[in-house]
C-alpha cells in the first residue's frame, strides 16, 4: 500500500507539471487537460489491452509484495 | 505465533531425519556384535537378503575351530583379488590352521594373510555397509566385535575411450569414464604436481554418490573452493545420478537459458581449466566433469585453440562467435527485413524474395516459426531414435522440408536456406549447452522481429545483453573479461594471443599472488645469422656465405 | 543505497553514453549555423563548470546520495521536499527522453505503431534492467560503449569513403559574433545534454575510487562533447547548414545519404541501433536514479519494488506531456530549459554548495577548537 501511495504522490505532481507546461505555452486549462488525456481516449483495441495488462500488473505488484511481506513476518 | 513454533519443530524433525538417513555422521553409531551369526543376520535383514551379497564362511584354527566369514558384493569386487589373495590365502595360511585365539586370528589375517593394498578395521555398521556396497570385502571373525575391510574394488567398467563431445583433430584421445577413480587418475597423469588437491564427499541420502572437488592449491583463488564446498554441503537430496544434478543445485541463477557451469568429457580441458584457477567437480557415474566458475566466452573456446597456432585459433574462434550470433538472429533478421524493412534489402534481391513469397499463404513470422519447429522436431527425433531409423528420418526430413513443402508453396525457398544455415550454425559451437541456449533464444528473437521488426529485435538484444551481464558464476560476472573489462583477459576471448604472450593467468579466476605462468622472452627467436643483415655478420651455421 | 561498487571506467562509460544518448540525434545548437560545433564545445566548458559544482557537493558528502545529503544540508523537512522535487525532475526527464525516443521511432520507421505501444515495450525493458541494479547497468554500458563506438567509427569511415564531406559548407565560421556564440553556449546547450550530468550525484557514491572522480568526470564530458562537436561538424559539412538545421534528425538524414559501392545504402537500422542504445542507457540511468531516490526519501526497504511503478509513471507522463511532437519540441526548447533545467541544474546545487560550505566551515572550526 505504501508503494501505491508513493506512486500516486509522484504521478499527481508530474501531471500537474506537464499541464503547467501546456499553460505556459498558451493553452487554457480546459484545452490542455483535453490534450493531455486525448491519447487515452482514442486507443485501438490492441493498445487498450496492453494498457490494461500493464495496469493489472501494477496492481498485482502492490498486492503480491504485500503478501510476501506478511509471510516473512510470520516466520520471524 | 502458533505457526512459528510448528515450523521450528518441523525443522528439528527434518534435522533428525537427516541424521537417521546418515547424511551427516550420527553421534551414536550402531556397533558390530561379537557373535558372527548375529552379524550375518543383521546384514541379511538390512539388505533384504539380496542374492548378490555373497557370504562365504570359512573355518580356521583348531580346537576349537573359529568361524570366519567373508562378505562381498558380486560384480562390484575384483574377482581374482578376492579368490586368490583373500579366500585362498586364509585357507592355506599355516598359522591359521594351528590353535589360535580369535583376537590373534584377526591380527594374523590383517597383518600376514591378506595380501591386498588396503586393510582397515571397522566397528560401526554404517561404515561397514558403505565399504561393502562400494566393492570392498568384509571379514568377520567369530567372537570379535571388529570387522576387517579389505579393499577389493573392481568389476566391469567401460574402458577409456575417445570422448563423444568436444571432438578435436589434434589433442589427446582420452575421454573420461564413469568411474571417479579412473577420472581422477587421468588428471593426475596430466598434472604431476603435489599441489593438485582433491577433496571427496558423499552426496545423496540414498545413492551416497562419490563427489570429488579438484583444484590446484596456490593457483585457485582463495574463497572459491570454500564456496564450492559450502554449496555442495548444502545439497540434501536423495540421489545424484549425473553431474547435471549438482549443476542445477549449485548454480547462481536459476531463471536463465544460459549455462553458468561448464562441463566436459576431456581431461586435457579440465587440466587447462584447473591451471587457470578453476575448480573441477567429479561425480561418480558420469563422464561429464563440471568446471566452475564458467564465463561466457569460455563456451566458445575449444581445447584445440591452444594446440593450433594463434592466428588460426583466433580466426576459428572469431568464426564461432559470428556463427553463434547468426544462429540466434538469422531467421529473425529475415522476418524483420521481409515484413517491416523491405527498403533495407537491395532491390534485385528483394524482387527475388518477393516473387518467392508470393505463393506463400503464411506471414513470414509464422513461416519462420513453423520451419524452426520442424527442424527442432527433426533434430530431437533423430537424436533419440535408434541409429538404424536415423537415416530414414533424415531422408524423410530432407524430402519433406527441402522439396515437398517448397513445391507445395507452403514455405519459400529463401526460408529453407535461412533455416538450414541457422541449423548448421547452431552445431558449430563447441559447447553443446550454449548451443541449446541459442536455440531457445532464437524463438524469442523471431517473435520480437515478427511483432516490431528491427525495433523488437534490438529490444530483445538489449534484454539479452542485460541478462547476460546480470549473470554470475560462483560470484564471477558471466561476461568477464568483456564487462567488467579486464584488459589482460581480453587476449583469450574473440582472439587468442600467441602462446609466448600468455604471461599471466586470468586475474578474475586465479590467485592474485600466483599469476605468472611463463617466463619473459618466450618468443621464439630464429638464429642470429638468418634473415637480412647489413654488416658485422658472424659466420653461422645457416649462413650461406 | 544499494550495496554495489562500480569502477572508474564503468562510470566513464555511463557518463559518455548518457551524454551521447539523445544529443546525438537532435540538431544541437542549430541556430548557431556553421559554428554549431563551436557552440557545443563552449557548452562543454559550461558543463565543466557545472560539474565542478556537483563535484564540490560530492566532496563534502562522498558517501551519500543526492537525496541523502540534501537532508544534511537543509534539515530533514526542507531537505526531504527538495529531494522529492529532484525525484520528480529525474522522472520528468526520463519521460521526456522516452517521448523523444518514441516519436523519433514512429516518424522515421513505424508510422502505424501507436506511441503508447512503442514506449510501453521500451519502458518494460528499462524496468527489467533497473531491477537488476547499478552494477548490471554499468556492465551493460561497457558492452554498449564498445558497440556504439564501433557504429560511429563505421559511419565515419563510410562517410569519408563515399566522399561526401565538403569542408566549404563549414565556412564562414564566424558569421555570428563571438559574444552571441558564448551566449548560446551558456544558455541552452549547456543544460542539454551537459547539465543533466547532475543525475550522477546519485551514482558517484558507488564509485570504488572516488579520488579519481574529477578526472573521470571531466574526461568523460570532454570526450562526449568532442564527439558531439565532430558529428555536428560532419553533419554540416555533408548536408550543409540549411538541411541540417531544418531536418528533425540530421544524423538520420546523413545516414540515409550514405551510399558506398552500390551495396551499402539505406542504413537506417544503424541509426535505430544508435538511437536505442543511447536512449536505453539514458532512460535507464534516470529511472534507476529515480527509483533509488524514491526509496531513499520514503524509506522503502527494497528499491526494486519501486521499479515497475516508477516505470509506469514515466510511461504515462511521456504520453501526457504533450499532444504532438511539435508541441513536445516546443516545450523542450522553450520552457523546459528556463523553468526546469535552470533551477535544478544550477540554482539549487549552487545554493546547496554555498550552504554546505558554510556549514562545514563551522564544523571544521569547532573541530579545530
Amino acid at each position: 500500500m505504501k508503494i501505491f501511495g508513493i506512486t500516486v504522490l509522484i504521478l499527481v505532481p508530474l501531471v500537474v507539471i506537464s499541464l503547467g507546461m501546456d499553460i505556459l505555452l498558451g493553452f487554457d486549462l480546459d484545452n490542455s487537460i483535453k490534450h493531455a488525456f486525448n491519447p487515452f481516449l482514442v486507443k485501438d483495441p490492441a493498445e487498450l489491452i496492453l494498457f490494461l495488462i500493464l495496469l493489472v500488473f501494477l496492481v498485482f505488484s502492490f498486492f503480491y509484495r504485500k503478501k510476501k511481506k506478511g509471510n516473512t513476518k510470520g516466520q520471524q | 505465533m502458533a505457526s512459528f513454533f510448528k515450523q521450528k519443530r518441523q525443522v528439528k524433525q527434518r534435522e533428525k531425519k537427516k541424521e537417521d538417513t546418515g547424511q551427516s555422521k550420527s553421534k551414536t553409531p550402531d556397533y558390530i556384535d561379537s557373535s558372527i551369526s548375529a552379524n550375518l543376520e543383521k546384514v541379511k535383514k538390512k539388505t533384504g537378503n539380496s542374492p548378490d551379497i555373497i557370504i562365504r564362511t570359512l573355518k580356521i584354527g583348531q580346537n576349537p575351530e573359529i568361524k570366519t566369514t567373508i562378505l562381498y558384493v558380486q560384480g562390484l569386487i575384483d574377482n581374482p583379488s578376492v579368490t586368490d589373495f583373500l579366500i585362498e590365502s586364509i585357507m592355506k595360511n599355516p598359522h591359521l590352521s594351528e590353535k589360535i585365539l580369535p583376537q590373534e586370528a584377526l591380527d594374523v589375517i590383517s597383518e600376514e594373510v591378506v595380501s591386498l593394498g588396503g586393510v582397515e578395521t571397522v566397528k560401526d555398521w554404517e561404515k561397514l555397509f558403505l565399504s561393502l556396497l562400494s566393492g570392498d570385502s568384509i571379514i568377520f571373525v567369530d567372537g570379535i566385535n571388529i570387522a576387517l575391510v579389505a579393499s577389493t574394488k573392481g568389476g566391469e567398467r567401460r574402458s577409456i575411450q575417445e570422448p563423444s563431445t568436444h571432438l578435436t583433430v589434434r589433442g589427446s584421445r582420452e575421454g573420461f569414464t564413469e568411474s571417479n577413480a579412473t577420472n581422477i587418475a587421468m588428471l593426475r597423469r596430466i598434472i604431476n604436481s603435489p599441489n593438485l588437491w582433491i577433496e571427496s564427499m558423499k552426496i545423496g541420502t540414498v545413492t551416497k554418490t562419490d563427489v570429488s572437488i579438484m583444484y590446484i592449491n596456490g593457483i585457485v583463488k582463495e574463497g572459491i573452493v570454500e564456496e564450492v564446498k559450502k554449496r555442495l554441503n548444502r545439497i540434501n537430496i536423495d540421489s545424484i545420478l549425473e553431474s547435471g544434478y549438482i549443476e542445477q543445485l549449485i548454480e547462481d541463477q536459476v531463471m536463465t537459458p544460459f549455462p553458468t557451469l561448464n562441463h566436459t568429457e576431456r581431461p586435457d580441458m579440465v587440466a587447462g581449466n584447473l591451471l587457470e584457477g578453476r575448480v573441477a567437480i567429479f561425480v561418480n557415474g558420469t563422464p561429464f566433469v563440471l568446471v566452475a566458475p564458467a564465463i561466457f566466452v569460455q563456451f566458445f573456446q575449444s581445447v584445440e585453440d591452444y594446440y593450433n597456432r594463434f592466428d588460426i585459433a583466433s580466426a576459428t574462434r572469431f568464426l564461432r562467435i559470428i556463427v553463434f550470433i547468426i544462429s540466434i538472429v538469422g531467421p529473425a533478421l529475415y522476418v524483420a527485413a521481409t515484413t517491416f524493412h523491405q527498403e533495407m534489402i537491395p532491390t534485385k534481391l528483394l524482387v527475388i524474395v518477393a516473387a518467392q513469397r508470393e505463393t506463400v499463404p503464411l506471414p513470414a513470422v509464422v513461416e519462420a516459426l513453423l520451419m524452426e519447429m520442424t527442424f527442432e522436431i527433426l533434430r530431437e527425433a533423430s537424436l533419440r531414435m535408434p541409429k538404424a531409423v536415423g537415416s530414414t528420418m533424415s531422408i524423410v526430413g530432407a524430402l519433406v522440408i527441402g522439396q515437398a513443402a517448397v513445391q507445395a508453396g507452403i514455405v519459400s525457398p529463401a526460408m529453407v536456406i535461412i533455416v538450414s544455415i541457422t541449423a548448421i550454425a547452431s552445431f558449430a559451437t563447441p559447447s553443446y549447452s550454449i548451443a541449446i541456449s541459442a536455440r531457445i533464444v532464437r524463438f524469442g528473437f523471431i517473435i520480437c522481429a515478427g511483432t516490431l521488426g528491427f525495433y523488437g529485435m534490438i529490444l530483445a538484444f538489449i534484454v539479452l545483453i542485460v541478462h547476460l551481464c546480470s549473470l554470475r558464476s560462483l560470484g564471477v560476472p558471466y561476461m568477464t573479461p568483456l564487462a567488467p573489462l579486464n584488459p589482460e583477459g581480453l587476449g583469450d576471448t574473440f582472439f587468442r594471443r600467441p602462446m609466448w604472450a600468455f604471461k599471466e593467468r586470468p586475474k578474475f579466476l586465479a590467485n592474485e599472488n600466483n599469476l605468472i605462468r611463463e617466463g619473459d622472452n618466450q618468443r621464439p627467436l630464429p638464429p642470429e645469422s638468418r634473415g637480412m643483415k647489413t654488416s658485422d655478420e658472424k659466420k653461422g651455421e645457416g649462413n650461406e656465405s | 543505497m544499494e550495496k554495489a561498487k562500480i569502477s572508474g571506467y564503468q562510470l566513464f562509460v555511463l557518463i559518455f553514453l548518457f551524454e551521447m544518448g539523445s544529443a546525438l540525434l537532435v540538431p544541437l545548437a542549430g541556430e548557431a549555423k556553421q559554428a554549431a560545433w563551436l557552440v557545443i564545445l563552449i557548452a562543454m566548458i559550461g558543463g565543466f563548470l557545472l560539474f565542478f559544482i556537483y563535484y564540490g557537493l560530492f566532496q563534502y558528502y562522498p558517501d551519500q546520495l543526492l537525496t541523502e545529503f540534501v537532508k544534511q544540508i537543509l534539515g530533514n523537512f526542507l531537505g526531504r521536499i527538495v529531494a522529492f522535487l529532484y525525484i520528480l525532475y529525474f522522472i520528468y526527464l526520463a519521460a521526456r527522453v522516452l517521448r523523444d525516443f518514441g516519436d523519433t521511432l514512429l516518424t522515421f520507421a513505424y508510422p502505424h505503431v501507436p506511441l503508447f505501444f512503442a514506449n510501453a515495450v521500451f519502458i518494460l525493458v528499462v524496468v527489467y534492467t533497473v531491477r537488476k541494479g547499478i552494477e548490471v547497468l554499468a556492465r551493460t554500458g561497457e558492452l554498449f560503449f564498445v558497440l556504439e563506438n564501433l557504429l560511429l567509427m563505421t559511419f565515419m569511415l563510410l562517410i569519408v569513403a563515399s566522399g561526401m564531406i565538403h569542408l566549404n559548407n563549414l565556412k564562414p565560421i564566424f558569421e555570428i559574433s563571438g559574444t552571441e556564440l558564448m551566449k548560446m553556449g551558456f544558455t541552452k546547450s549547456v543544460f542539454f545534454p551537459f547539465g543533466e550530468v547532475i543525475v550522477f550525484l546519485m551514482i558517484f557514491p558507488y564509485l570504488n575510487e572516488p579520488q579519481r572522480l574529477k578526472k573521470i568526470g571531466i574526461g568523460s564530458l570532454a570526450t562526449s562533447g568532442i564527439f558531439l562537436a565532430i558529428i555536428m561538424a560532419v553533419n554540416i559539412a555533408v548536408l550543409g547548414v540549411d538541411l541540417t538545421t531544418r531536418s528533425q534528425y540530421p544524423l538520420l538524414t546523413l545516414i540515409q545519404s550514405i551510399e558506398v559501392a552500390g551495396i551499402l545504402e539505406r542504413l537506417d537500422v544503424y541509426f535505430l541501433f544508435l538511437l536505442m542504445i543511447g536512449g536505453f542507457i539514458k532512460i535507464s540511468v534516470f529511472t534507476y536514479v529515480a527509483v533509488t531516490g524514491t526509496a531513499n526519501v520514503f524509506n522503502v526497504k527494497q528499491p526494486s519494488r519501486l521499479a515497475y511503478p516508477v516505470g509506469i509513471v514515466i510511461l504515462l507522463i511521456s504520453i501526457i506531456m504533450a499532444s504532438s511532437y511539435t508541441e513536445h519540441i516546443h516545450e523542450g526548447l522553450g520552457a523546459v530549459p528556463r523553468y526546469i533545467h535552470l533551477p535544478f541544474q544550477v540554482i539549487i546545487p549552487l545554493l546547496l554548495l554555498i550552504i554546505a560550505f558554510f556549514k562545514n566551515r563551522k564544523k571544521g572550526r569547532q573541530a579545530s577548537k
